[in-house]
């Protein structure tokens, strides 16, 4: 019982500090978190409207009214569409968390290494989460024995990874095979999912590329891609953005972006998108998320999907053993509830000891709510 | 930061377009993004840590290559064919 008090003292304290970073527009921190729009010399006069509004419209980080009941405990949450696409409208479920896609689920959450995992304890989970955070701290977390047997007892195993055959029902056709090709020229893949008609969320490596010259070429956006077929068309996008603690400091923290689709393609309104949430630590502890995404290990062009619980959660990043390879970048991690669908991070990263996402906190709640306006 | 750089050749060394190349396992994190491969078969992974990589190439075909590299300063540059 103090322990659970002690929990419910450091999360007021990280609410605090987080809401005094939002309100702060003169630090520096606030200023990573800026969202900023793609290079000036590549953008066209609509994209210069657009950076504009933008900056202004990064400095509010007022709180976003729910339409969920009980958001007071779970944060801010903006709902899902499921598109006006008629078939397939949505995808058969077992549970109310997990997603259908072959087979019994529960096949796919061995809970014998769950179990494993939980006995590392809370100490070291609240480390992790409470020392302002990214990669340099789950590592040092990594390096206590007790949890590093734990981690590679579950990250060294089989590919529990499941392809997406039906890709055009919906979450699936919300989810985006992204053919990305940088400013030097050299191509790349990775993921993103749609947010709202014309909004793509991915993680910020995917649009801006430090070593490649800043910000992309072009993206071509492959929405519900079933290896060579194209269900729904495809888009080539060149209006990105990005924040500054990415763009500028790249932090890991701070690595997530948006596509802004042209005008004319309007993919979300036929196949949906996402919801997104703002939840906090405790809804977040221990919940079971999917991630779905296109890994470049597989055939061309192919989607997977797995699910677990979350493992750790820091400040700004969460924690899986869910198995993903290069090319997911910008896959999303969602909850499934009921019938709805809350991204709560953009996976970004894969390490053998644990894979991650960029943490869906309130600024990047805040700016991905722009950008879903910027592409409404 | 290191790089790791090369070419994906096929059964018979010949350089493959079209080849996914990707970290699939690593000491350290990294992002999980893959590069495709040029027409010359070319590659190039920067923005890394010291530390020991697993590389696999995917092609086109349905082939698999891997190598493992270890890089020990952030000056690496190390370069490495991949080949099926």
């Amino acid at each position: 019982m103090a322990r659970q008090k002690e929990l419910e003292n450091l999360e007021s304290d990280y609410v605090e500090e987080a809401s005094q970073g939002d309100a702060g527009t003169e630090t520096a921190m606030s200023d990573e978190w800026a969202s900023v729009p793609q290079a000036a010399e590549s953008m066209s006069e609509t994209d210069f409207v657009e950076a504009d509004f933008e900056t202004d419209a990064a400095e509010d980080h007022d709180a976003v009214a729910s339409t969920e009941s009980g958001a007071a405990v779970e944060g801010d949450v903006e709902e899902a569409f499921t598109g006006t696409e008629s078939a397939d409208a949505t995808s058969g479920t077992s549970t109310d968390e997990l997603e259908m896609v072959a087979g019994p689920n529960g096949i796919l959450i061995d809970e014998t290494r769950e179990s494993l995992l939980e006995s590392v304890g809370d100490n070291q989970v609240l480390d992790a989460w409470y020392a302002d955070l990214g990669d340099p701290a789950i590592g040092a977390l990594l390096q206590q024995p007790e949890t590093a047997e734990a981690v590679a007892e579950v990250v060294i195993g089989k590919d529990d990874r499941v392809r997406v055959n039906n890709t055009t029902a919906y979450p699936w056709r919300a989810i985006c095979s992204l053919r990305i090709t940088a400013r030097d020229g050299s191509r790349w893949i990775g993921s993103g999912f749609l947010v709202g008609n014309r909004t793509v969320i991915t993680a910020g490596h995917v649009v801006y590329m430090h070593s490649r010259g800043g910000w992309v070429r072009k993206i071509e956006v492959i929405p519900g891609r079933n290896g060579s077929s194209k269900p729904f068309g495809s888009c080539d996008a060149t209006a990105f953005h990005s924040v500054k603690g990415w763009t500028q400091k790249k932090k890991r923290s701070h690595d997530y972006a948006a596509i802004i689709l042209p005008k004319n393609c309007a993919l979300g309104k036929r196949v949906g998108f996402f919801g997104y949430a703002n939840y906090s630590f405790f809804t977040l502890l221990n919940m079971l998320v999917n991630l779905a995404g296109y890994p470049g290990d597989k055939p061309a062009g192919t989607m997977w999907w797995h699910a677990r619980r979350l493992k750790w959660i820091t400040s700004r990043t969460l924690v899986y053993n869910i198995d993903t390879a290069g090319g997911q970048s910008g896959a999303p991690v969602w909850r499934k509830k009921g019938s709805q669908r809350y991204a709560v991070g953009i996976h970004t990263n894969g390490s053998s000891g644990g894979n991650s996402a960029t943490r869906i906190t309130k600024p990047v709640f805040n700016n991905i709510k722009k950008w879903k306006a910027l592409g409404a | 930061m290191a790089s790791i750089s090369g070419r994906v050749l096929d059964v018979d060394g010949y350089p493959v377009a079209e080849a996914t190349v990707l970290i699939t396992e690593s000491s350290e994190p990294h992002v999980d993004i893959a590069q495709v491969t040029d027409p010359d078969g070319r590659f190039s992974l920067r923005d890394l840590a010291p530390g020991d990589y697993r590389i696999e190439a995917h092609l086109p075909g349905g082939e698999r290559a891997e190598i493992h590299v270890g890089l020990t300063y952030e000056s690496d540059e190390v370069s490495h064919d991949l080949r099926a």
